[in-house]
Parts: C-alpha cells; sequence; structure tokens
C-alpha cells in the first residue's frame, strides 16, 4: 500500500551500510589527514628552509675563510711594504713571487706603484708574478695599451684608500684568464704609495663552489655586489650576465629585488622559477663576509619537498590501510547483521508459502535481532496452534453442518408419522414445542378393516402386510389432503384427528374423509379381485371438544411419548365405529348437526354405547349431497 | 621521357652555379672598410644589418665591418688609409682636420648627444656645481671635451679621475660622478642593480652642450674620387638603420651574432636597451628620412666650444668638411 509511492532503494542493506560507514570513515580520516599533513608538510618545510639557509650561511663563510687565504697575503705584503718601502725591481719581484709560491690558492700578485712615486722620472712601476702554464712568470704590467694606474684593481683602492675585491674581468694582457682581483692599497700618511694585488682563477672559483656540497640535484653560485656572476652552473653567464640582466630579459622584476637584497648582503630564503633550469626551487642566500660577494644554493623543489613527500606517502599509506582494515571490520559487522536479516526474510517467505513448522535457527540471542528471530518463531508458533485449532473448528462445523442435513433428512422422513397438529406446534415454538394436552375441538375418526381377525387366519402373514400397507397407502393421501393426522394405527385400524378453526369444516374434513376411504377400497377391492376376498372398512366419526396433547408414557425401555386426543368424543367415536358393518359410515350426533346440510345421512336412531350412559343418536352417512 | 628528364636537371643545375656564381664572377663587388670605434654592439646594429640582409652587396659593396677596442683610434685608422669608412664623434672629427686630417662627414648618424653624468643621490648633489672639488671620473679625448666646456661656463673645478671603459669606480663610490653613456653605461649601472630613481643624471645636451656623436667618415680625396661608392655604401647602411628600428629583434640577433663570436661580455637584454636608444639618438629631430643630416647649428656650436677649450684654433668651415653622401641624388 505505501510503497507504491515510494521509490525503491538502489543498493541492498549490506552495500549501503558498507559505503555510509566507509565514505563517513574516509571523510574524516580525510579530514584529518589533511590537516596533520598540512601542518607537518609545513613544519618540514620550514626545517627544509632553515637546513638551506643554514647550508647557504655556513657555505658562504667557508668561502670566506678560503678568500681570506688569497688576500691575507696581499694584506700583509702592503702592510709590510707601507713600512719598508719598495727599493727596487729586484726585491719586488723577489716579495711577490715569493708569497705567490707561499699561497697556492693564489692565481697572480702584483705590486704597482703610484705613478712618479718610485722616481720622478718613471711614471709606472710594477712587478706581476703568475702562474703561467709554463710555470711562474714575472713582467712588468706596465704598457702603452694596459696602463695599469687606469685599471680597477689598481684604481678603485687607490681611490678609495682601502681593499677591494674587483669585479670579474678578463686580464687581458696581464693574466690572461678570468679572474676577480683583490687589491690592498699601500698607504702612508694619507698617501697611496701603490696597491699589493692577488688574483683569484674564476675558474678555480667555480670549481670550488661547484664542489661544496649541495642539495641533490640542486646547485651553488656567486655573485658580486654588482650582481655579475662570479660562478655559475653556466659558464656562459660568468662575465655576460648579472642577476639584473637576467631579470631584465626574462622580464621578472621578482628576480631584481632578489638581486638587490643579495648584494646589499641580506640572507634569507626565497621560492622561485630557476630561470636557469626553468624549474620551481628554493634559493638560500648569504653574504660573503669581508668580501661583499652573496653566495647562492638552489635546490630544486623536489628534493626541498622531499620529506614533506615521504610524509605524504607515509601518511597515505596508513589512510588507506586503516581504511581498509575499516572496511572490513565494517564488512564482518555488516554481514553479521544482515546475515541475521536474510535467514529471518527467507523464514517469512517460507512461512508465507505455507510452511507453518519452519523455524529460524542458527541466531543468538541477547541483542535485539535474536529478540527478532525469537519473536518471529513464537509467532510462527502461535500462528500454527492457531490455523490447527481453526481447522478443528472448521471440521466441527463441517460436521455439524452434516448432522443438520441428516436432521433435516431424519425430519422430512419423521414429519410423515408426526401428526400435522404436532408439527404446527413444534413449528410456532421449535425450540420449546407446547406439546401439553389443551382442550380443542376436534373431529375423531375411526377405521377397522372388517373381518381383520377371520383373514389374518386365511391368508400367510406377509401376505397381510401386503395387503394392509395396499388398503393403507391408497388412502393416506386422502387423509391428508383433509388436513387428518393419523394418531394410531393398531394392526387393523386407524385413529385419525382433524382440527380447524372452523368446527364445522373439520367435521367436514372427517367426514369427506371417510367417504374417500370408502371409494378408494372398493376400487383396490376390485384392483384385487380374484386374487383375494374384498374387504370392507367401517368407519366411525364423532365431534366435539376433547383433550389433545401428547401423553407420556413411562417404561423399561425408556420414555415415550404419544400424541393423542383423549376424551369422551374419542371413546365415543371408537364406539361408533364399532357399530358400523358391512363398510357403513356412522357419525355422531354433534358431527351430524355440523355436517348434515352437506351431506345425506339417515338416523339408525339412539343407540347404547358401551360405558355410556345416555344413549346417543347415531347417523349413517350415505354420500355427499349433490349441489 | 628519361633524356628529358636529364636535361631538365642539367639546366636546372647551370642556373644555380650562375647564381651562386654571379657576384664572384662579375666582379662588380666593391670592397670597403669600416672601421668602428667599439667592440660589437648595438650601436653598431644598422651595419649589421645592412651586411645581414644583404643590402650592401644590393649595392655593389663588400664591405669588412672591423671592430674597435681599447687602443684602437678609428680616424687614425682612417687618416693611414688603413680603412675606407670610420666611425668618430664629431668634435674629434673635427680635431683630426684642424690637424691637417683632411677628412670629410659623410652622414651625421647620432643627433644628439647620449653624453651624461650620473652621480648617486645620496651625496648631497642635486646639480652640477655641487661637483666642485669633488671627485669626478671623466674618459679621455673627445670624451672630456663637454664636461670640461660645461665646468669652465659654471666656474666649478673638479677633481678629475681617468675614468675607464667600466663604471666600477662609481658604483664602489670611489668617484663622486662619473661620465656615461645614455645607450651604454646609464643602462649598465641599472643592471649591476642600480634603481633608476637612486641616481640622478646630468645631461648635457640639456645644459647647451649637444655635440653630435657617432657619424661616417672618409678621406676628402676618396669622397672626391669614389663618390658613389660612398653615397652606396652610406645609403645602404641608413638603409640597414631604418630596417633595424622597425625590426628590433632581427637587428639584435644581427648584434648577438656578432657579440657571440667575439665573446664580448654583454647581454640581450643590454643590447636592446643600446638599439633602442639609438632610435632615439638617430631620429631626433631629423626622422628617418634625414637620417645623417649634420646639422650646421650643431656644427656651429661644437666649433666654438672646441676653440673655446683650445682643441682647434678656429672653427672648421662646413663646406670643406661637410660631404652629404646620405641625401638621395
Amino acid at each position: 500500500m505505501t510503497s507504491e509511492g515510494l521509490k525503491p532503494r538502489w543498493l541492498r542493506l549490506r552495500a549501503r551500510f558498507v559505503i555510509f560507514v566507509l565514505s563517513g570513515v574516509a571523510l574524516v580520516a580525510t579530514a584529518m589527514a589533511v590537516v596533520s599533513h598540512q601542518e607537518a608538510s609545513q613544519a618540514l618545510l620550514d626545517s627544509s628552509q632553515e637546513h638551506l639557509l643554514a647550508l647557504a650561511n655556513s657555505q658562504a663563510s667557508e668561502l670566506a675563510r678560503r678568500l681570506e687565504k688569497v688576500s691575507a697575503p696581499a694584506r700583509d705584503l702592503a702592510v709590510t711594504l707601507e713600512v719598508v718601502g719598495v727599493a727596487s725591481e729586484t726585491m719586488a719581484n723577489q716579495l711577490i713571487s715569493q708569497s705567490l709560491v707561499a699561497n697556492p690558492r693564489v692565481y697572480g700578485m702584483a705590486l704597482a706603484l703610484a705613478p712618479y712615486s718610485f722616481s720622478p722620472d718613471q711614471r709606472a712601476f710594477s712587478s706581476y708574478a703568475f702562474r703561467s702554464p709554463q710555470g711562474l712568470k714575472i713582467m712588468d704590467l706596465n704598457s702603452p695599451v694596459y696602463d695599469y694606474p687606469s685599471q680597477n684593481w689598481y684604481l678603485v683602492p687607490a681611490l678609495l684608500g682601502r681593499p677591494v675585491w674587483s669585479e670579474p674581468y678578463y686580464d687581458e694582457g696581464a693574466g690572461n684568464i678570468l679572474m676577480t682581483t683583490y687589491s690592498a692599497p699601500m698607504v702612508k700618511d694619507g698617501k697611496v704609495l701603490g696597491v699589493i694585488t692577488a688574483d683569484v682563477d674564476l675558474g678555480n672559483l667555480g670549481r670550488e663552489v661547484h664542489s661544496l656540497t649541495v642539495t641533490q640535484g640542486g646547485y651553488a653560485f656567486l655573485i658580486t655586489r654588482q650582481g655579475n656572476f662570479l660562478a655559475s652552473p653556466k659558464d656562459e653567464l660568468v662575465m655576460r650576465q648579472s642577476i639584473f640582466s637576467l631579470a631584465e630579459e626574462l622580464n621578472r622584476p621578482g628576480l631584481r629585488q632578489l638581486g638587490r637584497r643579495m648584494v646589499r648582503g641580506a640572507s634569507g630564503v626565497i621560492r622561485l622559477n630557476d630561470p636557469l633550469t626553468k624549474k620551481d626551487v628554493w634559493l638560500a642566500y648569504a653574504p660573503v663576509k669581508g668580501v661583499g660577494w652573496s653566495f647562492g644554493v638552489v635546490a630544486p623543489e623536489e628534493a626541498v619537498l622531499a620529506p614533506v613527500a615521504d610524509l605524504t606517502r607515509h601518511q597515505l599509506y596508513f589512510a588507506l590501510s586503516g581504511l581498509t582494515i575499516m572496511g572490513i571490520v565494517v564488512l564482518l559487522m555488516v554481514v553479521g547483521l544482515t546475515k541475521p536479516v536474510k535467514m529471518l526474510t527467507s523464514g517469512a517467505k517460507r512461512l508465507a508459502s505455507g510452511d507453518l513448522l519452519t523455524r529460524v535457527t542458527g541466531i543468538r540471542p541477547g541483542d535485539e535481532v535474536g529478540e527478532l528471530a525469537h519473536t518471529f518463531n513464537t509467532m510462527a508458533t502461535d500462528l500454527h496452534a492457531h490455523v490447527e485449532e481453526l481447522k478443528r473448528k472448521k471440521q466441527q462445523l463441517e460436521d455439524s453442518l452434516h448432522r443438520i442435513v441428516l436432521l433435516e433428512n431424519i425430519e422430512t422422513t419423521l414429519s410423515k408419522f408426526v401428526p400435522a397438529s404436532v408439527k404446527a406446534r413444534i413449528d410456532e415454538a421449535p425450540e420449546a414445542p407446547d406439546l401439553n394436552k389443551r382442550e380443542t375441538d376436534v373431529s375423531v375418526l375411526f377405521l377397522d378393516v372388517a373381518g381383520y381377525t377371520k383373514m389374518s387366519e386365511q391368508v400367510t402373514g406377509e401376505d397381510m402386510n401386503f395387503l394392509i400397507e395396499r388398503y393403507f397407502s391408497s388412502f393416506l393421501d386422502d387423509i391428508y389432503q383433509n388436513h387428518g393426522d393419523i394418531n394410531e394405527t393398531a394392526g387393523d385400524g386407524l385413529m385419525i384427528i382433524f382440527q380447524d378453526d372452523d368446527p364445522v369444516q373439520h367435521a367436514v374434513n372427517a367426514v369427506n374423509t371417510a367417504l374417500a376411504v370408502g371409494r378408494k377400497v372398493a376400487k383396490v377391492n376390485q384392483e384385487l379381485a380374484g386374487r383375494f376376498q374384498p374387504v370392507s372398512i367401517n368407519i366411525g366419526v364423532n365431534s366435539g371438544t376433547a383433550l389433545v396433547g401428547s401423553s407420556r408414557f413411562e417404561g423399561l425401555a425408556g420414555t415415550r411419548w404419544t400424541f393423542t386426543a383423549s376424551g369422551s368424543v374419542t371413546n365415543n367415536a371408537a364406539r361408533i365405529g364399532a357399530l358400523a358393518t358391512e363398510g357403513r359410515i356412522y357419525i355422531g350426533p354433534e358431527t351430524a348437526k355440523r355436517v348434515g346440510d352437506r351431506f345425506d345421512l339417515e338416523s339408525i336412531g339412539p343407540q347404547r354405547l358401551k360405558n355410556v350412559a345416555e344413549a346417543i343418536e347415531v347417523f349413517q352417512v350415505l354420500g355427499a349431497k349433490e349441489a | 621521357m628519361r633524356l628529358l628528364g636529364k636535361l631538365k636537371y642539367a639546366s636546372a643545375m647551370l642556373v644555380v652555379c650562375a647564381l651562386l656564381l654571379a657576384p664572384a664572377t662579375a666582379g662588380a663587388l666593391t670592397k670597403v672598410s669600416l672601421q668602428l670605434q667599439w667592440v660589437h654592439q648595438a650601436q653598431f646594429a644598422g651595419f649589421y644589418l645592412a651586411q645581414d640582409l644583404g643590402l650592401y652587396r644590393q649595392a655593389g659593396l663588400e664591405v669588412e665591418i672591423r671592430p674597435g677596442g681599447p687602443g684602437i683610434d678609428p680616424l687614425s685608422e682612417l687618416a693611414t688609409l688603413r680603412c675606407d669608412f670610420a666611425m668618430s664623434w664629431l668634435s674629434e672629427a673635427l680635431v683630426m682636420r684642424s690637424k691637417g686630417v683632411d677628412l670629410v662627414n659623410l652622414a651625421q648618424l647620432i643627433q644628439r648627444s647620449a653624453l651624461m653624468l650620473v652621480v648617486f643621490n645620496d651625496r648631497g648633489i642635486s646639480q652640477i656645481k655641487d661637483l666642485d672639488g669633488r671627485k669626478v671620473g671623466l674618459w679621455r679625448r673627445q670624451f672630456a671635451v663637454p664636461p670640461r666646456a660645461l665646468f669652465a661656463k659654471l666656474g666649478i673645478r673638479v677633481d678629475e679621475v681617468s675614468q675607464n671603459v667600466s663604471m666600477a669606480p662609481f658604483l664602489q663610490r670611489a668617484v663622486e660622478a662619473a661620465t656615461a653613456m645614455f645607450y651604454n653605461e646609464y643602462h649598465q649601472l641599472y643592471q649591476a642593480g642600480v634603481d633608476r630613481d637612486e641616481i640622478t643624471v646630468f645631461d648635457f645636451a640639456e645644459h647647451g652642450l649637444n655635440f653630435p656623436e657617432d657619424g661616417v667618415y672618409t678621406m676628402e680625396d676618396t669622397w672626391r674620387e669614389r663618390r658613389q661608392v660612398c653615397q652606396a655604401f652610406v645609403q645602404a647602411s641608413l638603409e640597414g638603420w631604418r630596417r633595424a628600428f622597425i625590426d628590433q629583434e632581427r637587428a639584435l640577433a644581427s648584434v648577438m651574432k656578432r657579440v657571440n663570436e667575439a665573446n664580448l661580455a654583454s647581454n640581450l637584454a643590454h643590447q636592446r636597451w643600446m638599439l633602442k636608444s639609438m632610435q632615439q639618438l638617430y631620429t631626433h629631430r631629423v626622422g628617418t628620412a634625414l637620417m645623417g643630416q649634420l646639422s650646421p647649428y650643431d656644427l656651429r656650436q661644437v666649433n666654438r666650444v672646441l676653440v673655446e677649450q683650445g682643441f682647434i684654433p678656429e672653427p672648421i668651415e662646413a663646406k670643406d668638411f661637410v660631404a652629404e653622401a646620405w641625401r638621395q641624388p
């Protein structure tokens, strides 16, 4: 009824359970995993960044320490010569070559005096020692083309009066390599006497920077105060590009800002797209103290994020295994829940198909499902009992109905033997028929087969019965048609009671019956003529008030009820009948009085009747009056 | 059929050979050489493009473009006939002419002076007068003429420091001010991480000292005897410049090709800036149509300053000096 309007479920209970519970669990687990992953990865990322920055700082310090080994000899020599002065070219050559030999990191060293400071007639005085492919070489830097006083390595420290690291340059005409030069001025009394320089081979510097330990897949680089690359993974950047020219070429203002922070000596970590590799990288930068350069360490993002990736992998692994276990647990639980339900369902189906003896077994008691199974079984038991009861009742009903049919049959048969007046009384009140005697106006007819005794001696018993039945049967219908009740059969006679609300009518009925019986007897006599002696029936009729009802006779074999009309009317009728002979019909005075206008009567005079004090007038019926 | 195919093939080959051999066999190409003032850079982009696009070849010329550098003086090269054409500033050419080298100006290319003085904003120098007594980096020879003229006009004396090709002394604050070319050093400062708003620029052109710079020069004799060659060269060069301004990336490719071949310390961004600057300097006042014209006013002014500064005893007359090879015949 209600299911008509409801959409059917898509999924079975089991699938629904698993999906709902699992998705719920997965949702919660995912949310927790995301939060924890974000926090953890941020922490890891922070530590990765710190690590990278620490690396940049330590390596920048290491680089500063190594460069100090280049600058220190030049500075020391400058301080020495400030005091002792330069006496000769030989001395100058000796000093710088000794210092160069003692300091393997230095590619070349120069001693260059301020113009005209060595002697008023000699503008330039210089000595340069360097490691040529052919070994240590000493030369004079002075030439019209080179003009060292205008070279930056000389000019800038001379102007500033303090040591300076130069930008990278190709020292054409002297060292003939890409280099950067540390220049320490010799200052005496505020006057610059000259400079002592120490060169760093950028090829070596580049190799040293490359050899520094950096993150897998990463690299290190070095830029000057002007952002020029001293060392980089791409050699062609050195001398050609600065971090600023790269930013301009790639139109990346962010890179320029980074460069400005770096050349100002700041340190930090930044995430950016590497202009060289075009990959997302993390860059940590730190100043190379004492030199004014900036050192950068670049690590590919995947390397920086590697711990985060590991974490993600682990968390994912745990989440998936947890979810799988959870799934199994849920599945087991659901199976545990739905299995009894399935059993109950199939039990109900069996029950529905009529198997009332079916029971659901194997469901453990103690929980709701157990209760349900118990209830189901109880219900089946009850149902079975009810159905059995119903069957029994039905059988009883059928038996009752059968008996009723039998009774009806009995009634139909028996009613033939029950006087109509009794039937009427029973019909009036079937449950408690009033069969008590009542004073009723009746006509009583006695009928007697004349010569019965003599005849019974002449014919066999069998023939006797045939004859009785043949004659009696012939006029039974006439009796019923005239509403007569056969009250007594006594061998060769019948007593018939006629009742009617009209006192004349039952008297008429009685007389009509008598006449009919006479005609029937004549007819049967004629049929049986030749085979048996003819029979005559004598009839007496009397009318008046009699006690009509049941009389009870108690006997040894039980109680027997008879229904009769008793009183003088009956007695007189019998006596009147006894008077008749040769098939005559005699009626009493009362009857005669009632039917006299319908039948031809002939008085036979007053007659003395046995046990009757007065003589009464008896009439013979001759026949019905002609209409 | 087969024979026909072969014939066709052979004739096609002949045509190709003819085309390939045509310039050589024709012998019509005149070999000339151009001496640049400096190493390869976008300052000379138009010449490279004229060569790479075959404009010189079309004009019947085979041009050798010689880069300059420290120690190479283009006008000396010209005077000694080691080249046919030379690039030079107008002022330097006038000085040479007054020294008796009979050179002529075939075309004035840079119309506006790109020379400037730069100072850091944080040094308390808001006008040129403030440089009085301070260290100022100056290039030698004619590069020093406009500054000296200006300082003299303003009545200040600066501590002149001989400036080399790099801006390192300025960047390291070894000098208070430095001379710079708008198209070169000014941008080098930017590429050294100096923002534009960190420096102040004193532009000589804006201080009444507009010295026209790059021009093409040849010897008077050459102009007289090989006028058509001179005209062909100058006009093809100017066409190269016009093309360079239209298709700057193509021109930059020609520049960078030479920069890389010479293994020079420069980068594309810088050359791009230089080429854009060249467009402004070349077309200043004259547009692209009159590129090459030497303004008589500028000539007079440069003459005057040179005389004042004692570089030349008397002004150089335009009729002897200006050849106008740039004009279409």
